[in-house]
């Protein structure tokens, strides 16, 4: 949608989804310069089915989140069964698992790498907010993803039984269709 | 005692631990050590076919003084047979490598270097194990305070005029 960016920018309020995350993640949310309302529903429609995750797993929850993809649960059904080795290719990070500060710059990385538009979910108590990792003076991990990247759906739970997941999932096709566009700005 | 216990206390600077060290942390044979006989020691094992099964590290100050503690474990295959080789140490002292005895000591002393500040003389590649790289100051040590907690947190900077890109 690259000949979107011709025009003025609109504004508009935010997401009250969001409310709770950082403001200075916030900022990362952009909205499309020109609303195409029919063209923009249409792809919407084709977004929200056809969502490609990142190959991509932390810890324990990556455990469930294969399981989702697996035949009992088969995210395949909603079309997002299609995990993508590459992030160039994904629409979607499923946070599966602990972020520790060695990995979060590793994270950060393949969220820029990813094209717009993108989406975020946080699966489990850690990337919730750190979750049973979090106590004062703790030196190991970032405590929830979005203190490193702006997040869609949280999926709570230690790890989400796969329904969780595929819940979330479905949460976020909801929000897809609702207009929640997915466009981010790129990193200075 | 066995004939090999006998032989690591006839080293320089090892004696045996008493026997309430013994029953508290399951080995056999404990000892303790001068840091400038782990390596003796190590080779000792090694030649006698015992594999190193860890080496870590406590943090023993307290208001009455005490320092760290390296512990060594070596044990044997085909009998039950366990040998504890603790090491005293200065908060800020050095201790020998033994990696070119037991080349599985590696990652152990990284670990010690990385989360206690142990220095090991003469290790190959002494860099942090754990931690990131470029991390200050070593989380397991009892007065251990973080210099920069928001510092892997990366709050992304961005530019008015870099829209997105869909």
């Amino acid at each position: 949608m690259a000949s979107q960016s011709e025009s003025s920018t609109t504004s508009q309020s935010v997401d009250p989804d969001l409310s709770s995350v950082d403001p200075e993640v916030l900022v990362e949310q952009v909205r499309p310069l020109v609303h195409l309302d029919t063209l923009e529903n249409l792809l919407n429609h084709a977004r929200a089915n056809s969502l490609w995750p990142l190959t991509f797993g932390l810890a324990c929850c990556a455990i469930e989140m294969m399981a989702v993809g697996a035949s009992r649960f088969d995210l395949d059904r909603i079309g997002a069964g299609v995990f993508r080795p590459s992030a160039r290719q994904a629409d979607v990070m499923i946070l599966a698992g602990t972020i520790s500060r060695k990995m979060g710059p590793v994270i950060k990385t393949l969220w820029d790498q990813m094209p717009s538009p993108k989406w975020a979910i946080a699966m489990g108590g850690c990337t919730i907010d750190g979750g049973p990792f979090k106590y004062p003076g703790q030196y190991a991990i970032i405590e929830g993803a979005d203190r490193i990247i702006p997040v869609d759906v949280y999926v709570p739970g230690c790890p989400p039984r796969p329904e969780a997941l595929f819940a979330g999932i479905l949460k976020l096709k909801e929000k897809i269709k609702a207009g929640e566009t997915g466009y981010r700005r790129n990193p200075a | 005692m066995t004939e090999l216990a006998g032989r690591v206390t006839s080293l320089d600077g090892i004696s045996a631990a008493d026997d309430d060290a013994v029953l508290a942390n399951g080995c056999q044979h404990v000892y303790h050590s001068q840091s400038s006989a782990i390596r003796d020691a190590a080779r000792l094992f090694r030649d006698s076919d015992y594999h190193l099964e860890h080496i870590t590290c406590l943090d023993l100050r307290s208001d009455e003084g005490g320092g760290l503690r390296l512990s060594y474990q070596f044990n044997v295959h085909g009998t039950s047979d366990r040998h504890l080789l603790l090491v005293d140490l200065a908060p800020d002292a050095h201790a020998p490598t033994i990696v070119d005895i037991f080349r599985g000591a590696d990652w152990y002393e990284r670990e010690a270097f990385d989360m206690h500040g142990v220095v090991i003389d003469d290790h190959p590649d002494l860099r942090r194990l754990l931690m990131p790289e470029d991390y200050t100051g070593h989380p397991l040590l009892k007065d251990f305070a973080d210099a920069d907690p928001e510092r892997h947190i990366m709050a992304a900077p961005m530019s008015e005029e870099d829209e997105g890109d869909g």
